[in-house]
């Protein structure tokens, strides 16, 4: 509106007014700087350089130094190797012979599933979520003793380590909890003191959904018929006679399984715990009770 | 935990921007956050700073009190233990464990169990792995007969003298070389 | 009157330092005194109380050992903070006095999480399972495709060796012919004159140009017979099928 009313103006301008040329142009206003004559008053004695110093004397230190005390761009050091480490997961390990060794030391009850809260109850497995730490690492260190019947749950298993579990009759699981979630699972006591209700557990990362959905590693999003049909092949790689699940009479507790958005068994995400009054609170607001299952 | 975790980041602290905070779930997971939503993850952080006011809250949540509710096993599962729990005699150990045996009680000296029925004998390892010793601590009773008769077997076993370094007052016998695993069947054969 | 105080040291000893402290123990104290309800005796009984208690702890610390809530008015800006009151219902439940409706997260808080999730988790478990097969997949392709472009170069690997040979050995043998010529137009021009001429000398130069433009056309010659000798022998050849055509 404005502009449009301008460029007429400086059009009609341009017609009346008289032809440009040299008379009449002359450059924005700033155009020329008196340079500064190094005699006189301004210009002489110092010539601009102040007094004494590097400023005078041209001889600066190098970029960054600082005088002696160790530099700023020194004095974190750097270690090529670790690069991007914060960035990877890492999983502290738990060999099967540490398992056996809790598990005949009656630290682990088997005769429940196995999950990571009930390995660090034992008091031999430590793991730190804030550094990092996704959980355990079930390594095949003692694979060749390993003689329990358990249901296990955990967050990495080697192929030979799933044989030697499902060789024995049980039944091992790989799962992924968000850092959220496995701070809770590792001090479950000082979580229910806290007085919060049971959050929901996250799904994996995109690097890690290949990993968790596929029957290999028996990841808990994983496809029930491919699992049973890899237990087969790797029953037949390792040479051993699959176990038949449903014959065992523990077969319920054998089959028992998280939910993906389950942190305990058994307790459901929205309840809140209270250990003084043990008892416990389930929400029946529809908001809650919308948003806890989602 | 969470000063472990940020001092961890502090370089990340440094140059994060306006901000300052980093995002608990996202530096996991690598996803980006819109700037609006900075709000969000400002109170991701558990401070009784960040907290809100109980006042402010009018949310009244319709619940239902479950007094002894059948999954109190699940939470009692959750709970640690008060004391180390005992272990039941079984018929064997897979892991290659072997429990204490009555017999040991009998011996002028006695080699008492850590508190989580181990042996006590270690391997201290020095001077950039140029040093090894095996230390058995938790000594009772005739600390030197014990000395003399771990020296005899441990020579006759590995044909040569092996020095040692008695500490009564501290209850250990400090062997010069890596003897462990010699020890430790010494041990369980006495019934340790 | 030390003998007298021992005995209540002792029981106090144990009160205040039992882990799962409960009021059980002071209850079993007032257990053999008959209760007086009149305002006098309780006084009385509150006084005793204050004088049996000789832990010098501080109320609050002395509650919390006793498995009662510290303090029961707010000291403190954080005892008025959500996360307190949470934690104060955890630890002591119902005798706490708090509303547990705190317990659980505010319709905000309920949006708020909604919105990080949508951020920090864009993805369904059946987008990403795909975008990783696809990316699986692609990887596959490009080492296949990469395969094959290389197994199809390496079938001619053994004809562009001989290309490359033969196209040296031309191009040497080309070089040579052409040494070879000049060389020997340059000794016939040195016969030709007898005496040692320098090659560079302009007498010499001009010999080897006319001597080249002479060997060019009888080159030129050479080439043209050739060209007509094979038109003669394609005419023949023709001439000879029509005959055997017409005498079929």
């Amino acid at each position: 509106m404005g502009s449009r009313q301008i460029t007429e103006k400086s059009l009609a301008m341009l017609r009346s007014l008289p032809r440009i040329s040299i008379g009449n142009l002359r450059d924005n206003p700033g155009h020329k700087k008196n340079s500064k004559r190094g005699r006189g008053q301004h210009g002489g004695d110092k010539h601009g350089a102040g007094n004494k110093g590097s400023g005078q004397r041209m001889n600066y230190m190098r970029l960054g130094y600082e005088t002696g005390n160790n530099p700023f761009y020194l004095r974190m050091p750097q270690e090529h190797y670790y690069r991007g480490h914060h960035f990877r997961r890492q999983y502290p390990p738990l060999s099967l012979q540490q398992v056996q060794l809790l598990i005949d030391k009656n630290r682990l009850d088997i005769s429940k599933p196995v999950d990571i809260a009930s390995i660090v109850k034992s008091g031999l497995y430590n793991f730190f979520p804030d550094q990092k730490h996704f959980g355990v690492n079930l390594t095949d260190e003692g694979v060749d003793n390993f003689a329990a019947k358990i249901n296990i749950e955990v967050q990495w298993a080697s192929e030979q380590v799933i044989a030697a579990i499902e060789r024995n009759g049980g039944v091992i699981t790989t799962a992924y909890y968000d850092p959220h979630s496995l701070f809770l699972l590792k001090d479950p006591k000082q979580f229910f003191e806290n007085g919060q209700s049971i959050p929901r557990r996250m799904i994996p990362p995109p690097d890690a959904i290949e990993y968790y959905t596929s029957a290999k590693n028996r990841g808990y999003l994983a496809d029930p018929e491919e699992i049973s049909q890899d237990r087969l092949r790797l029953a037949q790689k390792y040479g051993y006679e699959l176990p038949k699940l449903e014959n065992d009479p523990s077969y319920e507790m054998l089959c028992e399984r998280k939910d993906p958005r389950q942190i305990f068994y058994g307790l459901d995400p929205g309840w809140v715990i209270n250990l003084k009054d043990q008892c416990i609170l389930k929400p029946k607001d529809e908001e809650l009770v919308r948003f806890f299952a989602s | 935990m969470a000063t472990v975790w940020r001092s961890q980041c502090a370089f990340a602290r440094f140059f994060a921007g306006k901000t300052g905070l980093i995002l608990n779930n996202t530096a996991d997971l690598g996803a980006k956050v819109r700037p609006d939503s900075i709000s969000v993850s400002k109170r991701l952080y558990s401070n009784y700073g960040n907290s809100p006011f109980v006042r402010r809250i009018q949310e009244q949540y319709a619940y239902e009190v479950v007094k002894n509710p059948p999954e109190w096993s699940y939470v009692e599962r959750l709970l640690p233990f008060e004391g180390i729990p005992k272990v039941t005699p079984k018929d064997c150990y897979p892991s290659g464990w072997i429990p204490r045996k009555e017999e040991a009680s009998n011996l002028p000296y006695f080699l008492q169990r850590t508190k989580n029925e181990e042996l006590s004998i270690y391997l201290d390892i020095s001077c950039r792995g140029m040093r090894k010793i095996s230390k058995i601590k938790k000594i009772e009773g005739d600390i030197w007969l014990l000395n003399d008769e771990l020296k005899e077997y441990l020579k006759n076993r590995y044909n040569r003298y092996i020095e040692s370094r008695v500490h009564e007052l501290a209850k250990f016998i400090e062997f010069k070389g890596d003897y462990v695993n010699a020890l430790k069947e010494w041990a369980h054969s006495k019934g340790f | 009157m030390n003998r007298y105080i021992k005995p209540k040291l002792l029981r106090s000893y144990f009160i205040n330092t039992t882990r799962s402290s409960t009021t059980a123990p002071e209850i079993e104290q007032n257990e053999q005194v008959t209760i007086d309800d009149t305002e006098d005796a309780l006084a009385k009984e509150a006084e005793i109380e204050k004088k049996r208690n000789i832990s010098r702890l501080s109320k609050a610390h002395y509650d919390v050992m006793n498995g009662r809530r510290p303090y029961e008015e707010p000291k403190h800006i954080a005892h008025l903070t959500v996360k307190f009151n949470r934690k104060m219902y955890g630890k002591y439940g119902a005798a706490s006095g708090v509303n547990p409706s705190i317990c659980w997260p505010t319709q905000k808080d309920i949006e708020e999480k909604r919105e990080f999730e949508a951020v920090a988790f864009p993805f369904t478990i059946q987008e990403m399972i795909a975008t990783a097969a696809q990316k699986r997949r692609e990887e596959q392709l490009k080492i296949q495709q990469r395969d094959n472009e290389i197994a199809t170069k390496f079938a001619k690997l053994e004809q562009w060796k001989k290309e490359l040979q033969e196209k040296m050995a031309k191009k040497t043998a080309e070089v040579e012919a052409a040494k070879i010529k000049k060389e020997r137009l340059v000794e016939e021009v040195r016969r030709h004159f007898g005496f040692t001429l320098d090659p560079r000398d302009e007498r010499f130069q001009q010999m080897l140009v006319k001597r080249e433009k002479e060997q060019k056309k009888r080159e030129k010659q050479a080439r043209v017979e050739a060209r007509e000798k094979l038109m003669i022998a394609k005419l023949q050849q023709k001439k000879g099928e029509v005959a055997e055509k017409s005498s079929e």
